[in-house]
């Protein structure tokens, strides 16, 4: 059988359209056409019609599981405190026999982009990067376009062991998507880790390892943040200091 | 430190996110250690103060088992111990329907790739539109279309 995800387009825009449509994310023009298109077409009526069923098997599905939250949880979330939660992760990371001490140094003695990560996928710190990591404020959503139309967000702030300031942020460029974190140095943005963003592959599959991935991202924040992120009000002054 | 406010959204959002750990893990206990780290983590690090709950949780979560999926190497796992899974059922089928039907919904589901199943889960059981699916997966609104549907679309095959 062909491969419908790669030959058959028009039907792949049929099921986005079909999809919006259910998810109520057509607009009223698209909405109109499809109403009507729907009326004149019983395959494509068909077609609607077994992707409700989907969905109400999925909820179906979901409503049948136990889905049942620990007393002990919400508890946890009802004092304060955070002493539990590095020693927590720490405990898990060594488990899994990934010594974090040994990933961050490999990282951070790179200073500067992995090998593997050069300027032809767009993630050089250039100009307008290093100028969107020293002017953008973090954002929990939306994206920022920049001049050579990659999207970019910075996530948030954080002082690190070594004295500087350092983002971490993410940059989009069609289905291609990168987090990193960069730090001041010497007055410039310099590049402490990067990885690639999506694992998995369209069948399923498992992507091999590159020399940067995205758990290294999390875990050089984790061996270097000497304390929680930047509030907006204190990066808006960082910011306005010109990060001194 | 998380605000008493934002604690409070959290735990009342704790019963979805335990689906979308349940979802990301297809195992009850993986997706119990995956809802407390969640938490942890979002105690630990707190979250900006324009930061929206759900969603930031949401993607605090998914990274959190992106990092333990590379790290234990999971999938092939599961893929070993598919039938594990069957620990999840309570014991009936949900809604009138059959319980075979949603085994074979549940394996369909399984065999999604995880973009496309996060996507899924958060548009038709949680109910997010498309614009807090992208903020909560950090991708383009394009990305979350493309997904849901490619999602729809393979589930549709498998389960012809």
């Amino acid at each position: 059988m062909a491969d419908i995800h790669t030959l058959d387009i028009d039907g792949l825009r049929r099921d986005e359209l079909l999809s919006r449509f259910l998810d109520g994310d057509l607009s009223a023009g698209e909405q109109a056409d499809l109403e009507e298109k729907l009326a004149n077409d019983a395959d494509l009526r068909a077609r609607l019609e077994s992707f409700k069923h989907q969905d109400d098997l999925i909820k179906a599905s979901f409503r049948a599981k136990s889905i049942d939250v620990s007393p002990g949880l919400f508890s946890r979330l009802q004092k304060d405190g955070t002493q539990t939660a590095r020693s927590y992760w720490r405990g898990l990371a060594a488990g899994i026999g990934l010594a974090a001490s040994v990933i961050v140094a490999i990282t951070v003695g790179v200073l500067g982009l992995p090998a593997d990560l050069g300027s032809e996928n767009g993630l050089e710190i250039d100009t307008s990067l290093a100028q969107a990591l020293s002017q953008t404020p973090s954002r929990a959503e939306g994206w920022d376009v920049l001049d050579d139309e990659r999207d970019f967000r910075a996530v948030l702030t954080f002082p690190a062991a070594s004295g500087n300031w350092c983002r971490e942020f993410m940059v989009a460029r069609s289905e291609n998507h990168w987090r990193g974190v960069a730090c001041r140095h010497d007055g410039s943005w310099v590049t402490q880790v990067m990885a690639r963003e999506v694992f998995l592959e369209e069948s399923g599959g498992y992507r091999a390892a590159s020399a940067a991935d995205v758990d290294q991202v999390s875990r050089f924040i984790d061996a270097e943040a000497i304390d929680v992120a930047l509030s907006a009000g204190q990066e808006a002054a960082i910011i306005d200091a010109n990060w001194r | 430190m998380l605000k008493d406010d934002k604690k409070g959204q959290l735990i009342d959002e704790l019963r979805a996110l335990k689906r979308f750990c349940v979802s990301l893990t297809g195992d009850s206990a993986d997706a119990d250690d995956l809802l407390q780290l969640t938490v942890e983590r979002v105690l630990e690090r707190g979250m900006p103060e324009d930061a929206h709950v759900a969603k930031w949780s949401y993607r605090v979560c998914r990274n959190i088992w992106l990092d333990e999926l590379r790290s234990r190497e999971v999938r092939q796992r599961y893929a070993a111990a598919a039938s594990a899974t069957d620990a999840m059922q309570s014991g009936g089928a949900g809604d009138g329907f059959d319980r075979l039907e949603l085994e074979r919904v549940d394996a369909a589901m399984e065999g999604l790739p995880e973009e496309q199943r996060s996507a899924l889960l958060l548009v038709a059981v949680e109910g997010r539109s498309y614009a807090e699916v992208a903020e909560i997966l950090d991708i383009p609104l394009g990305t979350v279309m493309s997904r849901v549907a490619r999602a729809r679309r393979s589930l549709a095959e498998k389960l012809e």
